[in-house]
């Protein structure tokens, strides 16, 4: 297990207050000045050598995302955009630095911003998390009132001005381009990428987009320096990482643990164990809605980085982990995530936008047991027509959750679907009807 | 409206009144929220078992050294 002392987020479950003076007492705002001093270039650099890689999902090398933004500030001011959106279903991470590690927040932004050559910064919040935000909203204004922001913010010498953006609660806008149109006030459509948003992103302008988790590990990693940070974990996968742990099991919790930990060890040791014991585990879904599940058999071994569960064919994603346990009939826990795809789909890409509705249809008839044996093989043909021919990333979202089932659970679904697809008069066969005069009531 | 995600899993089974989350709930518990609301009266929000915050409940094996400090 970590040791408590190099855990970031000291006050993760509210132990101190999370206002400017028990920050201060936490090691935020003491030498920020110290750390910009030794300017742009020390600074993405010690990034670059701590491998801290985004905590929104994607997991792209921050550093390297940094050094995209021009060198010289041109015609055209340069922004960094905090993505405080957390849609992801089985995430919760953002909220709990929203609302009692604000200051790591904010100290990070000044110095992100100081280093991409930013002035002004937008924390993007979702619409639901008003509560929180308000506490953010309560922690800048204290920032201001110290001098830690505005002009000359925190004895700098850099002006930063920072304001919050509430979202109306769509998924879609966390991702990053979507969430830049959100900001413009238009609606939430992802843009086409090149260009990428550090060249022409917000109204235009090089933009820098970054997690809230990923902003606020910032300034403890160049404290503390980047060697410290890829100390932690393995190589590539380096540093800690706030895990969720929710669905069956004793004690769900957010818990700030190092890369690269066992899965059976977050599970029994910090989640108090799966419900029924460690044998009635059937799967788990290790970062978050969009990402593959994991049958139980590969769970003992799994350790949760980026790379060890791309080689599983999932992903980490946001570390939201999901545990589902034998009672839960897994067919039905999939068919509920693809009707949440589907209402979140923004309808800009055909594939996804009707895809996503096909497969909820498709699996809602799977676990009611009323599909054709053909249909999941016509199923797994939907979900790679959907995969990698849509604007965003948000086609691989709703598809490859489906696919993990395809992949896993085949034979549960085969077994309980072995209609003849062949018509016969005593078969109501609800393929054939036309679906949606079905979907209106549940729609 | 439908909302589909409120982004606290790990308060599940949770809901929002307003901009209020009221979380760990159960059957009973729901009821009580509903019937004082109705009353005009405005419960207390947060977790409805006695958690703090987002720790593990009974189980916190980190950062013990700072709680109740």
């Amino acid at each position: 297990m970590l040791k408590d002392q190099d855990r970031i987020f000291q006050n993760l479950y509210n132990d101190r207050g999370s206002d400017v003076k028990s920050s201060q007492q936490r090691g935020d705002w003491v030498n920020t000045k110290e750390l910009t001093d030794k300017g742009r270039d020390w600074i993405i650099n010690e990034i670059k050598d701590s491998q801290l890689r985004g905590r929104g999902g994607a997991g792209f090398p921050t550093g390297l995302k940094w050094s995209f933004i021009p060198k010289e500030v041109g015609t055209r001011p340069h922004y960094l955009v905090i993505n405080g959106d957390e849609s992801e279903p089985g995430t919760c991470k953002d909220r709990d630095i929203l609302r009692f590690e604000p200051h790591k927040l904010i100290e990070g932004c000044l110095i992100a911003s100081y280093a991409v050559q930013a002035h002004v910064c937008y924390i993007y919040i979702r619409g639901e998390y008003f509560i929180d935000g308000e506490k953010l909203q309560a922690a800048i204004d204290e920032a201001y009132e110290k001098k830690l922001l505005g002009e000359n913010a925190a004895g700098t010498g850099w002006d930063l001005d920072i304001y919050i953006h509430y979202g109306a609660g769509a998924y879609i806008c966390g991702e990053e381009t979507a969430l830049l149109e959100s900001i413009e006030g238009k609606k939430g459509q992802p843009r086409l990428k090149p260009p990428f948003p550090a060249l022409i992103g917000l109204y235009g302008c090089p933009t820098i987009i970054n997690n809230v988790e990923t902003i606020a590990v910032v300034p403890t990693i160049l404290r503390r320096g980047g060697k410290w940070f890829a100390s932690l974990g393995r190589e590539k996968n380096t540093g800690t990482k706030i895990f969720c742990i929710s669905g069956n099991v004793n004690n769900p919790c957010n818990v700030e643990e190092e890369m690269n930990i066992p899965l059976k060890e977050l599970i029994e040791v910090h989640a108090g164990g799966v419900i029924g014991g460690w044998d009635n585990l059937q799967a788990v879904i290790p970062g978050g809605s969009s990402m593959p599940l994991i049958p139980k058999e590969k769970c003992e071994t799994l350790t949760m980085d980026f790379d060890s569960l791309m080689a599983e064919k999932s992903g980490l994603g946001t570390a939201g982990i999901v545990v589902i346990n034998k009672d839960q009939d897994i067919i039905k826990c999939m068919a509920r995530i693809a009707r949440f795809y589907k209402h979140e789909s923004c309808g800009q890409c055909t594939p996804c936008r009707e895809g996503s509705g096909w497969m909820w249809r498709m699996l809602e008839r799977m676990a009611k047991g009323e599909a054709t044996k053909d249909e999941v093989d016509m199923l797994g043909d939907v979900t790679n027509q959907i995969a990698g021919h849509t604007i965003c990333a948000f086609g691989e979202g709703s598809s490859w959750p489906v696919q993990g089932l395809l992949r896993h659970f085949k034979k549960e679904i085969e077994k309980r679907n072995n209609l003849d697809p062949i018509i016969q008069k005593k078969n109501n066969i609800p393929y054939l009807v036309d679906q949606h005069l079905l979907d209106k009531n549940n729609a | 409206m439908e909302v589909e995600c409120l982004g606290a899993c790990v308060n599940a089974p949770m809901m929002q009144i307003n901009d209020d989350y009221y979380e760990d709930l159960d059957k009973e518990k729901t009821i009580e929220i509903l019937d004082k609301i109705l009353k005009d009266e405005s419960p207390k929000p947060g977790s409805y078992r006695g958690r703090i915050n987002n720790e593990p409940e009974n189980n916190r094996k980190t950062l013990m050294d700072l709680k109740n400090a």
